[in-house]
C-alpha cells in the first residue's frame, strides 16, 4: 500500500494533553476503501487518536495528510471543505443526539451548519432507509428509540455530508448481541455500497475479526502491532496482541483453555508517567532486561506487518504453535459440567 | 479480603475513595462485598460489561478462583455469550420471561435446541467465522405487558408454525437438556433446519 498514495497518512503525530502524552508518535496510513481496525484498552490514546486525524482534538505535533494534501498547515476554509468529507460516529448517541431535538433535526442539522444546499442534501427518509430505519422515526425524540437505533441515527447524521471516510468510536458498545450484529452488518454493508473508507475504534477484538481488512494494535499512545487483520490475529508478534486476544471471550466453550493461556496481568499505566523502555515491559511475560532500557523500534516482520518488540521473533513463534496446537483440543482439565 | 480479589497495596489504599480506584479495581471491591459473609451463592449481574476485555478476563479468572477456592455457587447473568461459555457450567436462556431452553453449557453452545438460543450464538462474532455476515433477529423483545399469545418467541421465530401462535409450549426435558418450543421434535434430533447457524 505504500506504492500508491495513501488516503488517511498520518507521520509522527503527537497529541498532548499538558503532561499528558495521549498520543505518543504515530505513523499510520490507510488506503482508500480500507478498513482499519484501531484496538487497545482504554486509556491506550486510540480515541484521541481517531479525533486527532479528524481534526476534533488539536495535534500538538505531527502531519496528518488526506487524500494527498495536509489537513495541519492548509488554511481554515480548506480544512472546512475537506472535514465535511470526514466524519465521526460517536461512542454513546444518547450522550451525543441531543435530546430536545427530533431525529428529522438532528439528520438536517449537519446541512445546516454547512450551509449545504438544497440539491446536495439527502432526504430525511433517504437517511433512515440507508441505516434500515423506518420513516415514522424521524418525528421521534432520541430517548424513544432503542439503543441499537440510537447508533443507527449516529450513523445517518454521519452519512448526511456523503463522507469518504468514518471514524467509529466503540460502534457495538453496550448493545446486546442481536443489536450489535444487526448495527455491524450494517456498517459494513455501507462500506462497500458508498465505497467508504473506516477507522474503527474498539477494544474488541472479535468486533474487528467481522469487518477488519487491518488491524492497529495501540497501548499507552503509540501503535506495538499494525498488520493485515488475519495475520495478526492468527500470528501476533507483539505480546500486548496476543495478551489481548487472549483475553476476548469466545463464544465457544471449547476455547476454555486459551483464556488461561495468557492473562494479560495488571491495568495499563498512567500516560503521564510511561514506563522507561519498552512501555509495555511491566505487564510482558517476554520482558528481558533490554526492555527496561530500550524501546523497541518499529520492524517490519512480514509484509505489511509491523512490530514494536525485541523479541518479536520468539512471540511470533509462539503464536504459531498455539494455533496448531488449538486444532480440536479441549481442555479437560476443567470441568464443563 | 481486598488482596483476596486482587486489590495490590490493600492494606494502604483501605482508606482511599471509590473515585480514586479504575473501572476494574472498583469491580474487584464490590465482588469483595459480596464476599464478606461468605455466601455460598453470589449473584453477579452483568459483572463486566463496562470493562476492557482484558480486566473482564481478570474479573473472570477472579471468579472460577472464588468458585474453586470456596465452593460458592455462582448465578452469572449477562448478554455475552462468550463470557458464558468460557465461565459458566449450564446456561439458562430467558426470553420475554420465561425459560426457553436450559442445560450444560457444552452441549447448548455446539447444538442448541431453541431457535432463540440458536439465533443468538449465530449473532456473535467470532474468530473461527471472520467475514461472514453476522445473523440477526428480526423484531424486538415484546414488552412484557402485551406479551403475544401462544410461543412468545413466535413473533421472530425463523421456524414458526401456526400452532405457535395457539398454543404456549411446555418446557419440556430431552437427555438432562430442558427446552420450551411446539415444533422441537425429541425423535429427530431437534428443530428441522438449522438454517439460522451460518457455521
Amino acid at each position: 500500500m505504500s506504492t500508491t498514495h495513501a488516503f488517511v497518512s498520518v507521520r509522527g503525530l503527537r497529541t498532548r494533553f499538558g503532561s499528558l502524552r495521549a498520543v505518543d508518535g504515530v505513523d499510520l496510513d490507510i488506503a482508500r476503501g480500507e478498513v482499519l481496525g484501531l484496538v487497545g484498552e482504554s486509556g491506550s490514546g486510540k480515541t484521541t487518536l481517531g479525533r486527532t486525524i479528524l481534526g476534533l482534538t488539536p495535534a500538538t505535533e505531527g502531519s496528518i495528510s488526506f487524500d494527498g494534501r495536509d489537513m495541519v498547515t492548509m488554511d481554515r476554509a480548506a480544512r472546512r471543505g475537506l472535514r465535511r468529507k470526514m466524519q465521526m460516529v460517536f461512542q454513546d448517541p444518547h450522550a451525543s443526539l441531543s435530546p430536545r431535538l427530533r431525529i428529522s433535526y438532528l439528520l438536517t442539522e449537519p446541512y445546516e451548519i454547512n450551509h449545504v444546499a438544497d440539491r446536495d442534501r439527502s432526504s430525511v427518509g433517504a437517511l433512515l432507509e440507508m441505516v434500515e430505519l423506518p420513516p415514522d422515526l424521524a418525528s421521534k425524540y432520541p430517548h424513544e428509540l432503542s439503543g441499537g437505533q440510537a447508533r443507527r441515527v449516529g450513523i445517518a447524521r454521519a452519512l448526511a455530508l456523503r463522507p469518504d471516510f468514518l471514524v467509529f468510536d466503540e460502534p457495538t458498545s453496550g448493545l446486546d448481541v442481536s443489536a450489535a450484529a444487526a448495527v455491524l452488518n450494517l456498517v459494513k454493508d455501507l462500506c462497500d455500497r458508498f465505497q467508504l473508507t473506516y477507522l474503527i475504534i474498539t477494544h474488541n477484538l472479535s468486533v474487528l475479526s467481522f469487518v477488519a481488512d487491518r488491524i492497529a494494535v495501540m497501548y499507552l499512545g503509540q501503535l506495538v502491532e499494525v498488520g493485515p487483520a488475519e495475520q495478526v490475529l492468527d500470528a501476533p508478534a507483539h505480546p500486548y496482541t496476543k495478551g489481548l486476544l487472549s483475553a476476548v471471550s469466545e463464544p465457544d466453550p471449547r476455547q476454555r483453555s486459551r483464556s488461561h493461556r495468557l492473562l494479560l496481568p495488571g491495568e495499563i499505566p498512567s500516560p503521564r508517567n510511561p514506563p522507561p523502555g519498552c512501555r509495555f515491559h511491566t505487564r510482558c511475560r517476554y520482558a528481558q532486561e533490554r526492555c527496561r532500557r530500550e524501546p523497541p523500534i518499529v520492524e517490519e516482520v512480514e509484509a505489511g506487518q509491523r512490530v514494536a518488540c525485541h523479541f518479536w521473533d520468539v512471540v511470533r513463534a509462539d503464536s504459531r504453535d498455539e494455533v496448531a496446537g488449538d486444532q480440536g483440543e479441549l481442555d479437560t482439565s476443567r470441568p464443563l459440567t | 479480603m481486598l488482596e483476596q480479589v486482587g486489590i495490590p497495596d490493600a492494606s494502604e489504599r483501605i482508606g482511599t475513595y471509590p473515585h480514586q480506584f479504575s473501572g476494574g479495581m472498583r469491580q474487584r471491591i464490590m465482588i469483595a462485598m459480596a464476599l464478606l459473609l461468605e455466601p455460598k451463592l453470589l449473584i453477579a449481574d452483568e459483572p463486566t460489561s463496562a470493562l476492557d476485555v482484558t480486566l473482564e478476563a481478570q474479573i473472570l479468572e477472579l471468579l472460577r478462583r472464588l468458585r474453586h477456592e470456596r465452593g460458592t455457587a455462582i448465578l452469572f447473568i449477562s448478554h455475552a455469550l462468550g463470557v458464558v461459555a468460557q465461565l459458566c457450567d449450564r446456561i439458562l436462556v430467558m426470553y420475554a420471561g420465561s425459560t426457553v431452553e436450559l442445560g450444560d453449557v457444552l452441549p447448548t453452545f455446539e447444538r442448541p435446541l431453541h431457535p432463540y438460543t440458536q439465533a443468538l450464538i449465530a449473532a456473535a462474532p467470532t474468530r473461527g467465522r471472520r467475514g461472514e455476515p453476522l445473523a440477526t433477529i428480526p423484531g424486538k423483545v415484546p414488552s412484557l405487558s402485551a406479551l403475544p399469545t401462544g410461543c412468545k418467541f413466535a413473533p421472530r421465530c425463523a421456524h414458526v408454525q401456526d400452532v405457535n401462535l395457539e398454543r404456549e409450549p411446555e418446557l419440556v426435558e430431552f437427555d438432562g437438556r430442558y427446552v420450551r418450543c411446539n415444533i422441537y421434535d425429541p425423535s429427530s434430533g431437534y428443530v428441522a433446519t438449522n438454517e439460522l447457524q451460518s457455521r
